[in-house]
């Protein structure tokens, strides 16, 4: 029963440690344990069953013998936890259960069994005893305990009868004796103390005893201190008493006179056993301590393994359970020895090459290496682009060395080499490191304070320096007065200003402008702005639209009178008034027909207007549009008819530019002589170098046509010619071509020897209609008329490609092959009607997918082929799978972009591009001699 | 969704827009990373290689930082070559107007000889010949000169030294005369075949297939030389080989132009009908067929970059195109058929028409711009005094326009023509005797096979894209299997027991396996053993009783 009891408290004070120490330490006793382990039934039950009696008197001695501390250690152990035990130790069954379930004891080898179970019989004692005197009494039964099992003992040695004997004289001790021995145990325990505090300070923690237990001599040093303890014991006794007084002292002594008459016979037992029986290692009872030998030894080595075992005398009997205190376990079977080297040694050369893994990681993902490796804490240090500070290193040349010297001298530089801000900030901060905290809070307070004050008097300092005097103010403000009244008697006198009236008249009106209209700054112009309101919301687009207009107008205004753009609404023209008023409306009029045809096709390409009710209206509103337009533009025609004979005044244009030259173009056709030169040699031309020699105001005057004809003709290019258009160009070239044919015809009738500019105009109305160039100006150019003689004429060609085109189409689209073969499946051969005929015809279609029309890459190119089909002999260099680490086309296709020859790159580039991965210089290639990340 | 909407006054009205979703706003760059990425943009534009791919989508660690670290290879490659432009030492130099009336195409070259230097204005040469109109031709880095007769004269020249080269009469009508890969051969396109003479006029060779070619057409790169026929018929011949790489008939009749694109190699041939075929030496179909003039394309030429063509024709149309894009981007008005266009290194376009050249600038440049609009007026005038322009050709990193006419040649002074930074690796006009021989050397080193042509010079490595049935059906069912045992040959080889069989069985026969290929291949062995045991047998008879010892196995 006490086996269980006892078992425990070991374990709860050192739950682990010991379990694990003793799998480690006892494994010179496998054999044995293992054979235990496998039939447990054979040696353990019946052993512990008899524990009860064989324990004791086997306990004994042994206790004696090698497990005196042991014994105390444990029986301290036993106190802590006494609360816990004291209920269950009575009880036989348990002591069953507490073998059957613990591994540890079965673990344990019948020595180790036997030892605790004795200790667990004398806590049980103590428990029993009174709670005032713990120990003494546990003492005391125990002790009684331990005299009545020897007593009963059966299994005795001769070496225990012979103790016993001892034992028996001891008692007879008389009490003189005993108080002498006692004081004699004093002394010496004094003299101990010392060196067992000293002894438990190297203790470990784990050991939390109270002062007596400390005394009851724990420490397990030295076979000296074993014999000592009870003494101490008894001596922990006699202080006690000494304290309460004389007669509680011998009641004391009287009722421990068993204990320690006991202890006594313990220490006698020591005495006469241990050299008689000397321990395995022929160690005799005067034990020297490991920190003993400590001093003497110099030698690392044994100097380690002494530690080891100093420190397992420090720790206790937990470190030797099984085994003798104080004793150094055999060594390991070299197997086991090697297995346990080699996992420590893993550990180390894994934590020692996981210092690597960064480096290799590094190395391997490098693009380039170049070996020897350079060690980039060393290689880093200077930055490669800019120029390092000069008071990091000695100066090198005699530049940095005069420059430092120039620096010193004038104080920029200590003669420390380092810069004074430098050595302030250090300064400060040594300073800073050596003050309280609350001192650095408190100056640092101070600081944000001056800085404060400072500010505070700087702007006032400010407002007060505005602060001026009234004479000061006069004297100003007549100053200035006087210099804007000169300034504008001078502008009036050249006559700069409008008068006060008109310009108060302009301010004013410019001021009701601005508060009319929504400001394109205002609130609503930005949220709407923000909110892109007006791409849905009509009633915002109106806003916005208005307010861009009147934008435009104030800023004219505010500009003062410029004249609109030609292509401004009917309004604006009106207030430019150097338009000619025919002039300018004709010219608009017939923009905006232009304009009208050139977005009718747009209107036909969105979705909606291809549906076909659509079509119906907008067909039918484009006839009713049609008309109108032939209508005006023949108008248009007769009107102009009349206005170009009055000559070159059609082409003038609003211009910045004062003109001069009306009478001199006018004249010009005069002496003309009607060459017909195209617009590329048009400049060159004989009248016109003539025209370089003309007057100046001749001359000016046609240059100065030039710039607004060239931007006029800008606005025809800018619509590239669209071949979606041709039909529809070609239906309506009826239409168009009268009014169009007509201008050209009476432009070039009126003015052969037309000034170039005119040129482009014509041009931009045979773009537009790319398909009749001829019907330009260039009607009567002979050769032009030659020309369209010659040539099948547009149209026939256009046609001809358009043909060529479908055929492509068809040819590289879609082809439906007829696999059936006539009889298989079906009936073939005369009488076979011709609906089965039929049935069987399209029975076994197959379509080679090709390019549909509308996938061709020249689906929109009205005068362009493109070949379709792929080319065979290219396919040689494609690559026919996406290269393994490639997820898309695009990656890949880009990987081979960056052309690697010296002709396409620059000469870095391309050695970036073609350095080997891994470069090695000559010689001797030391490998890594610590890692470089 | 929005939802379209249709109200009484028939308008339509969208609803249920969504508002324009809100970005975070974007943190404020620093003054330096603005400047960084201007400066990046900049160089992108102009030497950048496509968009680069959206490295942070890729899910694979190792290859986004493949990826990420060729995207910076791009960028700094991009950036070097900006900063190479440091390099550049000379700077193109145009004619300026100095106020806005002054016009450049009045400036005539009397007044440019005056103006430049010496050593420049004694280019402007003046050849006076009176073979028939001329045809010219200057070499690749503008050395030398070609000039060819129509009644058969032909005349070489390094025109700057004033070192003729040679002189020959054929005595045949010639209709085209063109350098070779450099001055040392020219081919010669005659009366009915085409041959080629050396730098000495000796005639090397005679491309006996080429009859009656009218037009002919060097492509350096891949050393091929093109010509179309009367017959319509384009034939490549390949000249470091001289085989005839590919021939297809353009079906279109006589040919009335031919050029190439610089930029991919493509041949545009112009035809009578107008149109301009786009032909490479891999289909035989023209690879793409544009529509451009209303009667015969008389000349063709195409910018440096090869973005743009210049195609005149009789209908006294000069289009220009974009063929990127295959649009026409302009069409301008000559008052005589353009009978001869080409585009200098730095986009001036000379017009030959008539007996007159005009020489516009910006014909390109203006027409990137948003609004493309047209050139109206020339840069700069020349002619127009009875000559009639048969040929105009700039003159390679000179500042020279050739024009070869009805009564010899003329060189004329254009400022800015010329590209002022030659790359010597590439063409060198001050090359020496040997760097012309490295450079051949090297040019045929890095020749390019005629199957590399395509309209995208870069499809090179890109992928596949055609489906698999597509694959399936496009694989040539009756190709005879491929034999690994046929290339096994003997070789020519003095001693050793290394044969080619037994090598083969070494290392590919399969140890333990015995199947058809093995058999056979052991039977081979057999055979060849036995055969050289014949021959032993037979040496040793051969060489008699006494030398029958120095009879030797396989020897």
């Amino acid at each position: 029963m006490p086996r269980q009891a006892h078992g425990r408290p070991v374990q709860v004070v050192k739950p682990k440690k010991p379990s694990k120490k003793r799998a480690s330490n006892n494994r010179r006793l496998n054999a044995l344990e293992i054979a235990e382990q496998e039939n447990p039934d054979e040696f353990k039950i019946p052993q512990h069953r008899l524990g009860t009696i064989d324990d004791d008197d086997d306990d004994h001695p042994r206790g004696h013998e090698d497990a005196d501390d042991e014994r105390s250690s444990k029986r301290r152990k036993i106190e802590e936890d006494d609360s816990a035990e004291e209920g269950s130790d009575p009880d036989g069954e348990r002591w069953h259960v507490g073998v059957d379930d613990d591994d540890d004891d079965s673990d344990i080898d019948s020595e180790e069994a036997f030892g605790e179970s004795d200790e667990e019989r004398f806590a049980d004692f103590t428990f029993r005893g009174s709670a005032d005197i713990p120990v003494v009494t546990k003492k005391h039964r125990a002790s009684k305990d331990l005299d009545l099992d020897e007593s009963s003992a059966e299994g005795r040695t001769d070496d225990d009868e012979d103790e016993l004997d001892d034992d028996f004289g001891e008692e007879g001790v008389d009490l003189a004796t005993a108080w002498d021995m006692d004081d004699e145990d004093e002394q010496e325990a004094a003299k101990k103390k010392t060196k067992k505090k000293q002894q438990k300070r190297r203790r470990p923690g784990g050991s939390d005893t109270d002062e007596d237990e400390a005394d009851e001599g724990s420490n397990p040093t030295s076979g000296e201190e074993d014999i000592s303890e009870i003494e101490d014991d008894a001596e922990s006794e006699l202080s006690i008493s000494d304290d309460e007084g004389d007669h509680s002292r011998l009641q004391n002594f009287v009722e421990g006179l068993s204990n320690s008459r006991e202890a006594k016979t313990r220490r006698r037992q020591d005495y006469k056993s241990l050299p008689d029986k000397p321990s395995q290692f022929g160690l005799n009872s005067t034990k020297i301590s490991a920190s003993d030998l400590l001093q003497y030894i110099k030698d690392p080595r044994q100097r380690q393994s002494l530690k080891v075992l100093q420190n397992n005398e420090e720790k206790g009997h937990e470190a030797y359970k099984g085994g003798v205190p104080g004793k150094l376990a055999p060594p390991l079977a070299k197997r086991q020895q090697d297995r346990l080297d080699r996992e420590a040694a893993y550990e180390e050369s894994k934590k020692e090459l996981g210092k690597w893994i960064e480096t290799v990681k590094q190395n391997r993902r490098a693009e380039h290496l170049s070996f020897p490796l350079v060690d980039p804490a060393a290689a880093a240090a200077p930055g490669r682009k800019k120029l390092g500070p000069t008071t990091q290193a000695q100066p090198m040349t005699s530049l940095e060395s005069t420059i430092q010297s120039i620096m010193v001298e004038s104080g920029m530089l200590s003669k420390e080499n380092r810069s004074l801000d430098d050595q302030e900030q250090a300064y400060e901060e040594l300073q800073e490191k050596q003050i309280p905290l609350e001192e650095v809070q408190a100056r640092r307070a101070e600081l944000r304070r001056a800085r404060e004050l400072m500010f505070r008097e700087e702007i006032r300092a400010r407002r007060i320096k505005k602060i001026k005097s009234k004479a000061y103010r006069r004297v100003h403000r007549k100053e200035r007065e006087k210099a804007t009244l000169e300034n504008r008697t001078l502008l009036e006198a050249q006559g700069m200003i409008d008068s006060d009236e008109e310009r108060e008249r302009n301010d004013r009106r410019r001021a009701e402008e601005r508060m009319g209209a929504r400001h394109r700054e205002s609130k609503w112009a930005k949220s709407i702005k923000a909110t892109g309101r007006a791409a849905w919301d009509e009633g915002a687009r109106h806003g916005v639209t208005d307010l861009a207009r009147r934008d435009e107008e104030l800023r004219r205004r505010i500009e003062g009178k410029v004249n609109g753009d030609p292509d401004e609404s009917e309004s604006e023209s009106e207030d430019s008034d150097q338009f000619s008023g025919t002039d300018d409306e004709r010219e608009w009029v017939q923009n905006k027909l232009d304009n009208v045809d050139r977005d009718e096709p747009d209107t036909t390409e969105t979705r909606l207007n291809s549906m076909a009710f659509m079509k119906k209206a907008e067909a039918a509103r484009k006839a009713a549009n049609d008309e109108e337009v032939k209508s005006l533009r023949r108008s248009l025609r007769d009107e102009q008819g009349d206005y170009l004979e009055e000559g070159e005044s059609e082409d003038d244009e609003p211009a910045g530019r004062q003109k001069f030259g009306l009478q001199a173009t006018k004249g010009e056709p005069a002496h003309q002589v009607p060459i017909q030169k195209s617009e590329f040699e048009e400049r060159e031309s004989d009248t016109e170098l003539d025209m370089v020699d003309e007057p100046a105001g001749a001359q000016r005057s046609g240059v100065d046509h030039a710039p607004p004809k060239a931007t006029f003709a800008n606005n025809e290019p800018t619509q590239p010619p669209r071949p979606s258009t041709d039909t529809q160009a070609q239906n309506k070239k009826p239409q168009l071509k009268g009014p169009n044919k007509t201008t050209s015809e009476t432009t070039a009738t009126t003015a052969p020897g037309k000034l170039p500019k005119r040129g482009p105009r014509v041009v931009e109305h045979e773009l537009h209609d790319y398909t009749s160039p001829s019907e330009s100006e260039d009607e009567q150019d002979t050769k032009s008329a030659l020309a369209r003689a010659i040539f099948a004429g547009p149209d026939e060609v256009e046609k001809d490609f358009a043909k060529e085109k479908k055929e492509t189409v068809e040819e590289e689209g879609d082809h439906v092959v007829d696999n059936s073969l006539p009889g298989w499946g079906s009936w073939a051969g005369e009488g076979v009607s011709k609906k089965a005929q039929k049935r069987a015809k399209g029975r076994f279609l197959t379509t080679i997918k090709g390019v549909a029309e509308d996938k061709r890459q020249d689906a929109r190119l009205e005068r362009v082929i493109i070949n379709e089909k792929k080319v065979k002999k290219n396919s040689k260099y494609l690559a026919s799978e996406l290269p393994h680490p490639f997820e898309t086309r695009q990656q890949y296709e880009r990987s081979l972009r960056l052309p690697l020859g010296p002709e396409w790159t620059t000469k870095s580039t391309f050695q970036d591009g073609t350095k080997p991965r891994v470069l090695m210089k000559q010689g001797i290639i030391r490998p890594m001699a610590r890692p470089l990340v | 969704m929005e939802t379209l909407v249709e109200n009484g006054a028939g308008q339509l009205t969208i609803q249920n827009l969504q508002p324009p979703a809100k970005r975070n706003p974007t943190s404020a760059l620093t003054a330096e990373d603005k400047e960084n990425q201007k400066q990046v943009a900049e160089a992108r534009k102009k030497y950048g290689r496509g968009r680069p791919v959206r490295v942070n989508e890729v899910k694979d660690k190792k290859l986004r930082a493949n990826l990420k670290r060729i995207e910076n290879k791009y960028r700094t490659a991009v950036l070097n070559a900006k900063d190479a432009e440091i390099l550049y030492e000379n700077q193109e130099g145009f004619l300026q107007p100095e106020t806005e009336l002054e016009r450049t195409y009045k400036v005539r070259q009397e007044d440019i000889l005056d103006a430049v230097g010496v050593q420049q204005a004694s280019k402007a040469v003046e050849f006076k010949l009176d073979l028939g109109p001329y045809v010219s031709d200057y070499t690749r880095n503008g050395r030398s000169l070609l000039l060819a007769g129509r009644k058969g004269h032909i005349a070489t020249c390094e025109w700057r030294a004033g070192k003729p080269g040679c002189e020959l009469n054929l005595n045949e009508t010639i209709r085209d005369a063109k350098w070779l890969h450099n001055d040392q051969y020219f081919a010669v396109a005659q009366k009915k075949h085409t041959y080629i003479y050396d730098h000495a006029g000796v005639e090397i060779h005679c491309l006996k297939k080429y009859v009656e070619t009218t037009h002919l057409e060097f492509l350096p790169y891949h050393f091929l030389l093109a010509g179309v026929e009367n017959s319509g018929f384009l034939r490549y011949t390949d000249t470091s080989t001289g085989q005839i790489v590919a021939e297809y008939s353009t079906r279109k009749g006589a040919p009335t132009a031919l050029t190439q694109n610089p930029y991919n190699a493509i041949l545009h041939v112009g035809h009578q009908n107008g149109s301009v075929s786009l032909w490479s030496p891999n289909s035989t179909t023209p690879l793409v067929k544009m529509q451009s003039n209303a009667g015969p394309v008389r000349s063709i030429a195409i910018d440096r970059s090869g973005h743009y063509m210049l195609c005149g024709g009789q209908d006294l149309r000069l289009k220009l195109w974009d063929i990127r894009a295959l649009k026409e981007v302009q069409s301008y008005r000559t008052h005589q058929p353009a009978s001869s266009i080409d585009i200098s290194d730095r986009g001036l376009a000379a017009v030959g028409s008539g007996t007159g050249v005009t020489i516009w600038k910006d014909l390109f440049t203006t027409s990137t711009s948003a609004d493309p609009m047209k050139v109206q007026s020339p840069y700069l005038n020349w002619g127009n005094d009875g000559r009639r322009v048969e040929r105009v050709r700039f003159c390679p990193f000179d500042d020279i326009l050739g024009i070869s006419h009805s009564e010899g040649f003329s060189s004329i002074v254009v400022p800015g023509a010329g590209e002022p930074n030659y790359d010597a690796l590439e063409a060198n006009p001050y090359e020496t005797r040997k760097q012309r021989q490295e450079a051949e050397i090297q040019s045929l080193l890095t020749k390019l096979q005629p199957e590399t042509i395509a309209l995208d010079p870069n499809f090179i490595g890109t992928l596949d894209t055609r489906s698999a049935e597509q694959r399936r059906r496009e694989k040539d069912l009756d190709a005879p299997p491929v034999d690994p045992l046929a290339k096994l040959k003997e070789r020519n080889r003095g001693r050793g027991k290394n044969s080619t069989v037994r090598r083969f069985l070494r290392k590919k026969g399969g140890k333990n396996i015995v199947d058809e290929k093995r058999l056979r291949l052991e039977d081979m062995k057999k055979q060849r053993a036995e055969r050289d045991n014949a021959k032993l047998k037979k040496d040793k008879v051969e060489l008699g009783p006494a030398l029958a010892r120095f009879a030797r196995k396989g020897a």
